[in-house]
């Protein structure tokens, strides 16, 4: 193990220097804990569950690029999820869309909308001894492809904002299962924190929609401009928390409050803090 | 909960305070960060804070503010910075007001046209003998390709064109580029954009090459460009773009310049501030900030103009033939 933590850490080293290795380094992480899983083998039990989850998402962002306001306001937002379980080690992917009007705080008048797209993969292993018990506790690693366009209403020639990041980072999860009267409600709560960045964002304004400029400024050169970072250059904390009840043996509902602040720390600071709560459906194959 | 709430206020997640030292400071650390001219205006952005910030004094009501906050403007001396409250608006005009006006469209119409011309949106154009005259207005108003098409079908038959952009405040480059590329066969380069990367007022990027190609019929013959000071910002551009071209004179006045794309902030207590985001170099290098200099310099007196004479005109007549 000792061996292991020293290759990650020379791993981690030669990433910062070299944005190259990133992908070599996801695979790495993933293998270990791979290796891990192997030692807490206590669950047999293997599905495949399917989530959707619509929700409404109070969202407040400052993109200092374009204004020392605050915009906010209440968006619809949708996310689906698969999860593959099997014995003590689980995989998820899960897509999330938030996509809306916010206005500046005070100054109604003054709007942009926002759309934020997140596709994270989410790998945990089962980490306590007991998983028969009622109390989980999941560790594991998580990867994030995090997109935010902002289009500023009323802003002459340059009005366009976003950032596009692929990160990496850990995961912890703590499920909690109630017994007797409330048997078959459990609440859960996972937060995840990204510590190594690859991203590319808009500078500062400018105009890039004529000539043979158009779109250099664009997400579609993600994997020849990307910049690497980690906190705290870019710091971005989620959390979601579920009160979840079984309906049937394959049927559950939950209701679903998480939390997603992201701060990217350049010249031209973006912050952003969006808070949801949702209905969840799940279904287990 | 206290967490989140506390992860909320670490994050400053704030809007910030809205006094008038507040937005003064608000003001000069966005230009600060964003304006891309000072090098190339020769301003020493920290003496215009030092100037003008010990102005302050107390609290100011909104009126007052404003006043206050359009000094530090006025030192930029560039038509791009605008400020723009609920119930005022500064723009800087003296790159055109401070000179003659070299324009009078009616004198145009009623003299030289003869009131019988056609017009399209933006577009008053005529073939008169074998020249023609087109005056477009301003670029912030469209107009389509087929219109373009049918207006140059007419002017087939010409033996040169007159375009009259005296007056034209600029507007959306797509205008710019929709003429322009009738007037080349070949991919062109037109200008060098300089964008800014860090917060220092020499942060740029590397140039960018703006390149454009030829569309429609090619129209080849010679071309006089009517320019004065209120030829702004994107007619600006027009008129570097014409310079550059060998069948092409330039006459009147200087052009008024504002080379830069100009970008807007919500300061702190909603009002709008415009400023200069950019840096263009013509082909050569050059910045075309402070206009254009014509090839042919020519200017209508109040008393010419009085009478209803045009010399610019005229001239662009007289090159023609």
């Amino acid at each position: 193990m000792s061996v292991n933590i020293q290759f990650q850490m020379r791993c981690i080293k030669e990433l910062v220097f070299c944005k190259y290795y990133c992908a070599f380094f996801t695979t790495i992480f993933m293998l270990q804990f791979s290796a891990i899983s192997q030692v807490a083998n206590v669950s047999d039990e293997n599905n495949l569950q399917l989530s959707v989850s619509p929700s409404i998402n109070h969202q407040a962002v400052k993109d200092e690029k374009f204004s020392s306001v605050i915009y906010a306001g209440n968006i619809v937002g949708g996310a689906a999820s698969l999860l593959f379980k099997k014995r003590n080690v689980s995989h998820e992917i899960k897509g999330l869309l938030i996509s809306g009007t916010l206005a500046a705080t005070d100054f109604v008048n003054e709007k942009l909308n926002q759309k934020v797209v997140n596709i994270d993969y989410t790998n945990l292993f089962l980490i306590n001894s007991s998983a028969t018990g009622p109390l989980e506790l999941k560790l594991g690693g998580a990867l994030q492809f995090q997109h935010n366009k902002r289009d500023f209403y009323n802003f002459i020639n340059t009005n366009q904002s976003f950032e596009t990041c692929l990160s990496l980072g850990a995961a912890v999860e703590l499920d909690y299962s109630f017994q007797g009267n409330l048997s078959g409600v459990t609440i859960k709560n996972r937060i995840t924190v990204p510590f190594l960045f690859s991203y590319v964002n808009s500078g500062y304004p400018d105009n890039s929609g004529t000539g043979s400029t158009a779109g250099k400024s664009g997400t579609g050169n993600f994997f020849s401009n990307n910049r690497i970072a980690t906190i705290p250059k870019i710091t971005r904390i989620r959390n979601n928390f579920e009160v979840e009840k079984m309906l049937s043996g394959q049927h559950f509902v939950a209701l679903t409050y998480g939390w997603d602040y992201t701060k990217i720390g350049n010249t031209q600071r973006v912050i952003q803090a969006i808070h949801e709560i949702g209905i969840l459906y799940r279904y287990i194959f | 909960m206290i967490s989140i709430a506390g992860c909320e206020k670490a994050l400053q997640l704030k809007n910030p305070t809205t006094t008038a030292d507040a937005m003064f400071d608000d003001l000069w650390h966005t230009l600060d960060k964003n304006y891309a001219l000072f090098s190339i205006k020769g301003i020493n952005w920290d003496s215009v804070y030092v100037a003008n910030k010990l102005n302050f004094n107390g609290s100011l009501n909104s009126s007052e503010l404003f006043t206050a906050l359009i000094k530090p403007l006025e030192a930029l001396k560039d038509g791009h910075v605008t400020l723009i409250s609920p119930g005022n608006i500064y723009t800087y005009e003296n790159f055109h007001t401070a000179f003659l006006g070299n324009f009078n469209l009616n004198n145009v119409k009623k003299n030289y046209l003869k009131n019988i011309y056609k017009e399209v949106g933006p577009v008053i154009y005529k073939v008169d003998g074998d020249i023609g005259y087109l005056y477009y207005a301003s670029f912030e108003q469209d107009i389509s390709d087929l219109e373009i098409e049918n207006i140059f079908a007419e002017f087939s038959s010409t033996k040169g064109l007159i375009i009259d952009v005296r007056n034209n405040p600029g507007g959306k480059s797509s205008n710019v580029e929709k003429l322009f590329c009738r007037f080349i066969n070949a991919k062109k380069l037109v200008r060098y954009e300089l964008k800014k990367k860090g917060p220092g007022h020499n942060e740029f990027y590397d140039k960018e090459p703006v390149y454009l190609l030829p569309v429609g019929n090619f129209y080849s013959k010679p071309m006089v460009v009517l320019t004065n000071r209120s030829c702004f910002s994107a007619c600006n551009d027009f008129v570097m773009y014409m310079s550059y071209l060998p069948n092409v004179t330039i006459a009147g006045d200087q052009t008024g310049g504002g080379g830069s794309i100009p970008a807007d902030y919500l300061l702190a207590n909603g009002w709008k501030l415009q400023y200069s985001s950019t840096i263009t170099l013509s082909p050569d290098n050059l910045p075309i900030e402070n206009g254009i200099q014509p090839d042919v310099v020519e200017q209508i007196t109040p008393v010419q103009e009085t009478n209803g004479q045009d010399p610019i005109l005229e001239k662009a007549i007289k090159i023609l033939q």
